[in-house]
């Protein structure tokens, strides 16, 4: 479990992680035409590591709507800040 | 046979007044103008009572009672204290000194002379 | 196809987002609308796949291969760190109501209208090229669509529709469209419930159009992507298998880059992700979401892109446009039209957000900071300015999409959709130091910000928007190739000599260096104004201060709700405001009444509600000339915000508090020694008086009552009780008067006469009066009295008194057998010095400080107790202070005390009167 505390430092590691693997010098290994079971490498690559990382995007974020629902019982909402009034 | 009183006060016309009615009162009168004088007069001979004021020059009147109650000799020498200050620890101190009484200033002569032989009377004839 | 047909198709598939904007819009007046939800918010923020995905990524892809996804990767990496940067601008917007992004860059900075306006600037010109993309495609698919020819589907004709340009009909329909559409509403910042829908259904849309596309071109006319990628493969297209490059991927990493600034700072992505949010929570969503429509959206552009290259192989065919022309060309109608209208969502969704962001921004940031310092608002009367605000709005959406038009004519024929967009994405990267900066670094400055985003726009304008100028024609192409007047240095593609870059990672780098550069320096020695650093602390620590509704307030002045309703309604509407004021009131539990003055909450609310219709920094003056009094107290705001600072000022203010406490303490007890001090002299002086009044009482008394009662006293001693009793009735009447004279002294009240005295004379005179006692005491006296003395200034009683007081003084102290006594008077620069002195035993060491103190009785100095009434001195210091003299007391050498006094003298005290 990702405590509270931390969202920022899986964001900024995931972050910093998708950065290696986008760009050079991670980036030239993989970014080649050859096929492999006729589909380039470099086309596996980028599709495949983008949908990791939305997968881990996503896993970080449910772990905190978790948490947060669980905490919510107890605070009020603290979503929708400062007066604004709904359209009328 | 005759009293002695020893008048301690510095103010001339006070210690003419007081020699006038102690000497009319049939006591001999000494005087002493000041606290080591007073002292002085009772190690030479010791008296019946002491008319002692309070603002004396180089002694107060309160140190001079303090030393005759300090003598031996002096336990039965009567005290009267005279103060021009009318102030209420004045007479506390001076009884708390052993004062037999305390009289302020302006006084009455009538008064003071029948307290003078009161004292003098009530106690014990000194052997000579 | 009939141009009938598709122009229907076209008409109603607008009609279809109008109806549905229309309809979510009613729904959400009554209830909470059902279009609120991440999932919408997501599709919504898709607003980022334009024209630009849906043609123009395939036309990269059959040219360069992967070169298309850095633009999608970026976006992924920022949505990546939603829980850094996204949340944090959202709430931002929320608490302060930002309207836009140049809202936002004005409000941080300042709420200053220059800085909102030059983002305005920069935003519409960036914007520009961008708007052109989306005309250029619409316009081109619309005329390959209509034109049956083969030679169509490889170069698109340029046939004008109703003899007019296509496109420029294309960008007038827009136009009123966008204007429909997106001026329904004033408030700027409340949330338009249906244009999300529509935007959202026109992602659902453009997502289905080239998924439907893809699968054709991968499952109907291929077996899937290994038969297509290996068809490819032996066709020797395999060079666009991976990301076509040199070796060196500055290219890649520049767009990365650059998406990444432009997925937060293109305005309409600010607009609809922060602006538009309705709930922060729904981002959780969103963070992945968005990623994945990006992807699948993405995973056909190749296969489209490799297809499309096959079936046209080696002929020059329009590659922008293969998501159209590849089903055509295999005569699949309905697919080609459902591609089509893909494109027009992808397209339309675009423009009308663009549209109504940077229509809010020129009119919020723009046009009414100039009316206002133009004074052609006159913001005392009480006219309804709604209309002018709506007026304001559809003018500036149709002057952007006529931009838009020449733009298109001026340079897009010549590029592909890409290029155009990328030029949009690098003028929107400016705004990224200013943004991330400014809700990271509370010490950056309007300077700062205003500095950097002029230089970096400058450099944009030189590096791509005049270079494409050039390359179409527009200027001398020799502008490219040898700079300006020849300059090699000022090669726009090649500054400085910076050559063997492309020219978009050439030109980004210039401009940030130069924007991130000015951003940072300027702002470091430039000083912040007390509005910019409260700014800046609300904004960089957003979630410190938001949970607390009292930290925003900065009005503290004074105007009637009546007032503030009137100023906001001109803008908003008067019953909207009237309903909202009540709504707040409600919420806060308070009763409004019109008269009552506004106070900090109030004036807050009212401020956030009109900056939400005409920007923070219009918002802003307008307040400021309603509400009467300064926007005082920044500083004292500021130091209540800054939490360290005033976490610092706390320790502070406590060590000064306890310092001062400490101190009051040590006053308090100075004061209190000093009072028991004065305490005691009172009770001395009083107890002294006493003693003095009932001494010659006491002889008076006793020596009445004894000639009362001794009618037998002799003559003789009957004469000397009289004497006593006079001379003590004479003793209490002059102490009596001096007690008088030394009471009124002390109290100021004494009655002067002040003359030239001469005191030569007096001296004589008081010596006069004193002959008697000094023969009595056998005393001799030595005068020293100069000639010609100068006169001084004095009461001549009161000189008298001092000198009858210090002669006197002197026989009771001298020798009692050879008395004598010396009297002095001698001129001393400006004043006379008069000492008396005696032959006594003169003052002891321990009274010398005391001798001239009331009471203070030399006792003990003799055998007699000395006569007086121990105030003589005090009286006589009391006056010869009060002439301007001093008075002391020595001992001599010789024996005995020698008393002197000075006096100012008349002549020298006029002339220094004089000088004064």
């Amino acid at each position: 479990m990702i405590r509270t505390g931390r969202k920022k430092e899986w964001s900024i590691l995931l972050f910093v992680a998708s950065l290696i693997l986008f760009l050079p010098p991670v980036l030239k290994i993989f970014d080649r035409a050859d096929l492999f079971f006729n589909i380039p490498l470099s086309y596996m690559y980028f599709f495949g590591v983008w949908a990791l990382v939305i997968l881990f995007t996503a896993l970080g974020a449910r772990r905190r709507m978790m948490e947060e629902d669980d905490r919510k019982s107890g605070k009020a909402d603290s979503s929708s800040v400062g007066p604004r009034q709904e359209p009328s | 046979m005759t009293h002695t009183v020893l008048v301690v006060e510095d103010e001339p016309n006070i210690v003419l007044s007081l020699q006038f009615i102690l000497k009319q009162a049939g006591f001999m009168v000494r005087v002493a103008r000041d606290g080591e004088q007073a002292l002085r007069a009772i190690d030479d001979y010791v008296p019946d009572l002491v008319v002692l004021d309070i603002m004396l020059p180089k002694q107060d009147g309160f140190s001079v009672c303090e030393a005759i109650r300090g003598n031996d000799k002096c336990r039965d020498v009567k005290i009267i204290m005279l103060s021009a200050k009318s102030r209420e620890a004045d007479k506390e101190r001076a009884m708390a000194l052993g004062a037999d009484e305390f009289v302020t200033k302006p006084f009455s002569t009538r008064i003071l002379g029948q307290m003078v032989k009161d004292i003098v009377s009530s106690s014990p004839t000194i052997p000579q | 196809m009939s141009g009938g047909l598709v122009l229907t198709i076209s008409i109603l598939y607008l009609g279809l987002l109008f109806a549905i904007a229309q309809f979510v819009d009613k729904r959400a007046d009554t209830n909470r609308p059902i279009t609120r939800n991440p999932y919408i918010y997501t599709l919504s923020i898709a607003v980022y796949c334009t024209s630009w995905t849906f043609y123009g990524s395939v036309g990269l892809a059959a040219n360069q291969g992967l070169d298309f996804l850095p633009i999608y990767l970026g976006p992924t990496l920022v949505f990546v760190l939603w829980s850094v940067i996204w949340v944090k601008i959202i709430r931002i917007c929320k608490v302060h109501r930002i309207t836009s992004i140049a809202d936002f860059i004005a409000s941080r900075y300042g709420k200053r209208a220059g800085l909102g306006g030059l983002v305005t600037i920069i935003a519409v010109v960036g914007t520009m090229p961008y708007i052109s993309l989306q005309l250029k495609s619409i316009a081109t698919s619309f005329r390959i669509l209509v034109s049956s020819s083969e030679t169509a589907l490889l170069t698109a004709p340029s046939d004008p529709i109703f003899f007019i340009d296509t496109t420029l009909i294309v960008a007038v329909a827009l136009a009123l469209f966008a204007i429909l559409f997106g001026t329904r509403h004033i408030d700027a910042s409340e949330h338009h419930e249906g244009l999300v829908a529509a935007i959202a259904f026109e992602s659902v849309v453009k997502l289905v159009a080239f998924l439907a596309v893809g699968f054709f071109v991968t499952y109907g006319l291929y077996n899937g992507f290994s038969d297509l990628f290996s068809k490819a493969q032996q066709k020797d297209l395999s060079g666009l298998f991976n990301v076509s490059t040199d070796g060196d991927y500055s290219l890649w990493m520049t767009m990365t880059l650059l998406s990444m600034a432009a997925i937060i700072c293109l305005p309409r992505q600010f607009y609809i992700t922060a602006v538009e949010n309705p709930d922060e929570s729904y981002l959780r969503k969103a963070t992945w979401l968005f990623p994945l429509y990006l992807l699948v959206i993405n995973i056909f552009v190749l296969p489209i892109a490799l297809a499309g290259r096959l079936l046209f192989d080696g002929q020059t065919a329009d590659a922008d446009m293969f998501v159209l022309t590849v089903p055509l060309f295999h005569d699949q109608g309905i697919l080609a039209l459902i591609a089509f209208v893909g494109g027009l969502s992808a397209a339309t969704s675009m423009v009308i957000v663009a549209a109504i962001a940077l229509s809010t921004m020129v009119c919020n940031d723009l046009i009414m900071p100039l009316l206002l310092r133009w004074r052609v608002l006159n913001i005392n009367k009480n006219d309804d300015l709604t209309g002018l605000l709506l007026t304001i709005r559809r003018v500036s959406i149709l002057l952007v999409l006529i931009l838009g038009y020449v733009y298109y004519l001026i340079a897009s024929e010549s590029y592909s959709l890409v290029t155009i967009g990328l030029v949009s994405f690098a003028a929107a990267a400016q705004f990224a130091p200013a943004i991330i900066g400014g809700i990271f670094w509370k010490g950056a400055s309007y300077r700062g910000a205003l500095t950097g985003l002029a230089l970096g726009f400058a450099v944009w304008l030189y590096t791509l928007l005049l270079p494409s100028f050039a390359q179409s024609g527009w200027l001398p192409i020799s502008f490219i190739e040898n700079g300006p007047w020849n300059i090699a240095l000022l090669k726009p593609y090649a500054l400085f000599g910076m050559e063997g870059f492309d020219r978009l990672t050439h030109a980004l780098f210039w401009s940030m260096l130069v924007n991130i550069g000015a951003y940072w320096l300027v702002s470091l020695i430039s000083q912040q104004t007390a509005i910019e650093r409260i700014q800046g602390t609300l904004f960089v620590d957003v979630f410190g201060h938001t949970d607390d509704e009292k930290d925003s307030r900065y009005w503290r002045g004074s105007a009637t709700i009546a007032d503030l309703q009137q100023l906001v309604g001109r803008f908003v509407g008067g019953p909207r405001v009237a309903e909202a004021f009540n709504g707040f009131a409600a919420s806060r539990n308070i009763n409004l009444r019109k008269s009552q003055t506004a106070d900090a909450t109030m004036l807050d609310f009212a401020e956030k509600m009109l900056a939400g219709a005409i920007g923070s920094a219009t918002a802003r003056v307008m307040m400021g000339s309603v509400v009467k009094g300064e926007i005082v107290g920044l500083d004292e705001v500021y130091r209540i915000l800054d939490e360290t600072s005033q976490v610092i000022e706390y320790s502070h203010r406590l060590e000064q508090k306890s310092a001062e406490l400490e101190q009051a303490t040590a006053q308090l007890r100075n004061a209190n020694e000093r009072l028991k001090e004065l305490d005691s002299l009172k009770d001395h002086f009083l107890s002294m008086v006493s003693h003095e009044l009932r001494t010659p009482l006491t002889s008076l008394r006793a020596f009445g009552e004894i000639l009362v009662d001794n009618p037998d006293v002799p003559l003789e001693e009957r004469k000397q009780f009289l004497n006593v009793i006079i001379k003590e009735s004479r003793r209490l009447t002059r102490l009596i008067d001096q007690l008088l004279d030394l009471a009124r002294m002390e109290a100021g009240q004494m009655d002067w006469s002040l003359d030239n005295v001469d005191v030569g004379a007096a001296v004589k005179e008081a010596l006069a009066a004193l002959e008697g006692l000094m023969k009595e005491n056998e005393v001799q006296l030595d005068l020293d009295l100069p000639e010609a003395l100068p006169k001084v200034r004095a009461d001549r009683d009161q000189l008298m008194q001092v000198l009858i007081n210090l002669v006197s003084n002197a026989i009771k102290f001298c020798d009692k057998t050879t008395g004598k006594i010396v009297v002095e008077v001698s001129t001393q620069d400006d004043v006379l010095l008069v000492s008396v002195s005696d032959n006594g035993r003169g003052v002891p060491e321990d009274v010398m400080s005391s001798i001239f103190e009331k009471f203070h009785q030399s006792a003990g100095t003799s055998e007699n107790k000395p006569q007086g009434s121990g105030l003589g001195l005090a009286i006589c210091r009391e006056i010869v202070t009060f002439l301007g003299g001093e008075i002391w007391v020595a001992n001599q050498p010789t024996g005995g005390a020698k008393f002197s006094f000075t006096v100012p003298r008349s002549d020298y005290l006029q002339t220094r009167l004089s000088a004064e």
